[in-house]
């Protein structure tokens, strides 16, 4: 539908009534005056030709050309009157002068044939003249002429009271043309004068309702103005109007009220909107890496300690997808559970691992929220980072610590008995024996007490390192604390006898390697300041196991029962425990 | 007629339509007044066949020949040429009227009309050879139509009209001679005394008044000089004193 603007309205309410009264008044005046002047013209040449049908009488009555000819032309001297015929009793022309209309005039009436011609068609057209207009229908009336018939008629003169009244004889007619040109001119000006005035009356309401309009309208722009700088934001506009429309100066008032109500609700939001973001900023700007992540999972924002740990600033980041943080260490079956986890709880927690800027892979302890909007629309994903790399480092010393020999960092007692249980559940599955072996050094207390106990603990680090390289990589090698260690042998063969062979020849190995001298730095401010070498044999006990036909205790017991043996035996010797 | 007529005496009838009546439709005695000579000869010669012993007779409207005789005498003495035009159908005598003009020492020029249309032609034609026109009571030529133009053109052509009543001067003509209904009255009433005395009546009559009526404007106008109506009427009375 379209538009109007009130001042359009109020034109079109008051000028429309009044266009239309002017057109009426006019179209009622015009066709007035116009109808006056045809009645005028008409009356006119009516008269003119009543005068000229009383003087054409005697002319008529006498046949009198010549004196026909001049009270045509006298007649012909009237305004409008352009054409004259005289008619006898039997309609024959006597006398035709001045112009008809579409007949050519001939003033000159030469006797040459052209001339000729040109009298022929005014005779004929003069002709067609007279039959248009008779005694019954007196008055033609065409586009450009009027033509008026009056018959000629004895003017009576009573002579005798008893005379028989005779009918009267009509002796003759007159025929004048009236051009209707001058009319047509006269009708011409009054319209444009007509039109001219009420266009000139129209201007001044026109002015009017402009000036009226505009007291209206200008406050009306105004509110509108105000309006829209307040819905820009200007909340410190407001409108002045000094109208003369009761209803535009409340409006105003009530607009203003508004504004002020506005502007000191927005002082007050914009109070604690300042407060939660630098709330907000200063939770952000915490110790743990803070990332936010948009909708789409694209960074938005990161905080210092973000920065600080994966060593990316936020500009490095920002618009890119966190995927550049991962390490490669988790598999894509991660993500997606952690992705489902945060898409069903909003939330995920837990160890990741990721990747710094320098390349170097870390732990981090993430926590992931979802942040809804109302309705339930992810607006963005807030995650926090803590790097626990030296948690974690912490954590594994402690469990070094628990698991393994301090001095030689090999397995210990409680480590060695927990692979054991594993390798006894793997052998009875594969059917193949395994074997421990239970070491003994045989004169390590003398060294102990002759060069202290770092020489001794050198020692023992070196009887380590020995034994390491004499078994294979997933046999295991573990101190029982002193000189005490054990061989755990793994995957032998599914034949018993085969078994004690293979275990024979590597505690055979092992008891020869570990009788090589040792060559010892004692070391005083980490500088070497003498070298020791002692000699140092082992007694070995070796048990077999295939399942769990006895403990890992009581194999170890047998291990040990067996390295008593080789013990009393004489030492520097390999027993195999039963 | 209606029947109280029926039963009357005499009808005195007034005009040619009601003599023509009165003795077309009753048998009663008839005295027409105020109508021409010609007329009531014409009423009369309708009637004749039937009824030639019955009793009618008429005052008439028109003056006798020789009194207008006198009458253009006594007032144009100079002009001698008398123009005359007649219907062709009118019963006059023109050859005797011509003969007493001659007496009198004018001249006649007659012209017998036999349409309207011709009328202007025979005007031109009797004005041509006359200085005064005399009118006759001939009612398709001097009629209220054409008596307009008939003195327009005597007037163009100096020649002045004798009417035969007041009209006539009213309308333009130079003078009248004429009886008014006034003394027709007089001269009715002293036939029906005498009808009634007598149970006669005498013979068709003229009038035996008149009066006379000139227009002195149109004497101006055409340059006449007119004798004082007393003097007219001594130049008559002297001139004419035989007939009476």
């Amino acid at each position: 539908m379209k538009q109007y603007s009130i001042r359009q309205h109020v034109a079109l309410l008051t000028l429309t009534p009044l266009l239309f009264l002017a057109v009426s008044l006019e179209t009622f005046f015009l066709r007035d005056r116009f109808s006056a002047l045809d009645i005028e013209l008409t009356e006119r040449g009516r008269l003119i030709a009543q005068q000229l049908a009383l003087g054409s009488e005697y002319g008529v009555f006498s046949d009198n050309r010549i004196f026909l000819q001049n009270i045509a032309q006298g007649a012909l001297q009237q305004t409008d009157v352009q054409g004259v015929i005289v008619l006898d009793a039997s309609s024959g022309i006597l006398v035709d002068a001045g112009k008809f209309f579409g007949v050519q005039q001939d003033a000159s009436a030469g006797a040459d044939a052209a001339m000729l011609g040109a009298n022929q068609t005014r005779s004929a057209r003069v002709g067609k003249l007279k039959e248009l207009v008779n005694l019954r229908m007196p008055v033609y009336r065409s586009s450009e002429a009027l033509l008026i018939y009056h018959p000629i008629v004895p003017a009576q003169v009573v002579l005798e009271e008893l005379e028989s009244r005779t009918e009267i004889r009509q002796i003759g007619a007159v025929i004048v043309e009236m051009s209707s040109a001058r009319t047509g001119q006269l009708k011409s000006q009054m319209f444009w004068l007509t039109v001219g005035s009420t266009l000139l009356f129209l201007i001044f309401p026109f002015c009017l309702i402009y000036l009226a309009s505009r007291n209206i309208i200008s406050p009306i722009h105004k509110l509108r103005d105000a309006m829209l700088a307040l819905g820009e934001g200007k909340l410190e506009t407001r409108v002045s109007i000094s109208a003369h429309v009761k209803e535009l100066e409340v409006l105003a008032y009530g607009m203003n009220e508004m504004a002020e109500k506005l502007q000191q609700e927005s002082v007050t939001l914009h109070q604690r909107m300042e407060d939660a973001v630098r709330i907000a900023a200063l939770a952000f700007e915490s110790h743990e890496g803070m990332m936010i992540v948009d909708a789409d999972r694209l960074i938005m924002r990161v905080n210092k300690a973000f920065t600080r740990i994966t060593g990316y600033t936020e500009e490095d980041v920002v618009g890119q997808s966190p995927h550049m943080l991962s390490s490669g260490y988790h598999d894509a079956g991660f993500y997606a559970s952690m992705w489902d986890s945060i898409n069903a709880t909003g939330l995920w927690q837990g160890e990741i691992w990721n990747r710094r800027k320098t390349g170097e892979a870390y732990p981090a302890w993430a926590n992931i929220t979802a942040v809804e909007r109302e309705g339930g629309e992810v607006a963005c994903y807030v995650a926090s980072y803590t790097d626990i790399t030296l948690r974690k480092a912490a954590e594994n010393e402690i469990k070094d610590m628990a698991f393994n020999d301090e001095l030689t960092r090999l397995p210990n007692r409680r480590m060695l008995i927990d692979r054991l249980n594993q390798t006894m559940a793997a052998c009875k599955r594969s059917g193949r024996y395994g074997a421990l072996l239970f070491i003994d050094l045989d004169n390590f207390k003398p060294l102990n007490d002759q060069y202290g106990h770092e020489v001794g603990d050198l020692l023992l680090i070196e009887v380590a390192n020995r034994l390491i390289s004499c078994v294979r990589e997933v046999d295991t090698v573990a101190r029982f604390g002193g000189d005490e260690f054990v061989v755990m042998l793994k995957e032998l063969d599914a034949d018993k006898g085969a078994s004690i062979a293979q275990a024979e020849i590597i505690a055979e190995k092992i008891r020869a390697i570990l009788a090589e001298p040792y060559t010892l730095a004692l070391c005083k401010d980490g500088h070497a300041i003498t070298t020791v070498t002692h000699q140092c044999t082992s007694s070995i006990g070796v048990q077999l196991f295939v399942g769990h036909e006895a403990s890992a205790n009581e194999i170890i017991k047998q291990a040990d029962l067996a390295m008593y043996q080789a013990k009393k035996d004489g030492r520097n010797l390999v027993r195999f425990y039963g | 007629l209606s029947p109280d007529v029926q039963q009357a005496d005499l009808i005195i009838a007034v005009g040619f339509k009601a003599t023509e009546l009165a003795a077309s439709q009753s048998s009663i005695p008839v005295l027409a007044v105020m109508i021409p000579k010609t007329g009531y000869e014409e009423a009369l010669a309708k009637n004749s066949p039937k009824n030639s012993n019955r009793k009618i007779s008429a005052i008439y409207l028109d003056q006798p020949w020789d009194r207008q005789i006198d009458f253009w005498r006594a007032v144009l003495p100079d002009r001698l040429r008398i123009g005359l035009l007649h219907s062709s159908d009118t019963h006059l005598d023109v050859a005797l009227l011509r003969q007493v003009v001659a007496q009198r020492g004018g001249s006649l020029a007659a012209q017998a009309v036999h349409s309207s249309a011709e009328l202007f032609t025979a005007l031109e034609s009797v004005l041509s050879n006359s200085d005064v026109l005399l009118a006759i009571p001939d009612s398709s030529i001097y009629s209220s139509s054409n008596i307009r133009n008939i003195l327009l053109t005597s007037y163009r052509h100096g020649a002045p009209l004798i009417g035969l009543s007041p009209a006539y001067v009213n309308a333009g003509a130079l003078c009248a001679i004429f009886s008014t209904p006034e003394q027709l009255a007089v001269q009715a009433s002293a036939t029906v005394i005498s009808f009634a005395r007598t149970g006669q009546l005498p013979g068709p009559q003229y009038p035996d008044t008149y009066t006379i009526a000139v227009n002195q404007q149109v004497a101006r106008s055409l340059g006449v000089k007119l004798p004082s109506q007393e003097a007219i009427r001594g130049l008559m009375d002297t001139t004419g004193g035989r007939d009476r």
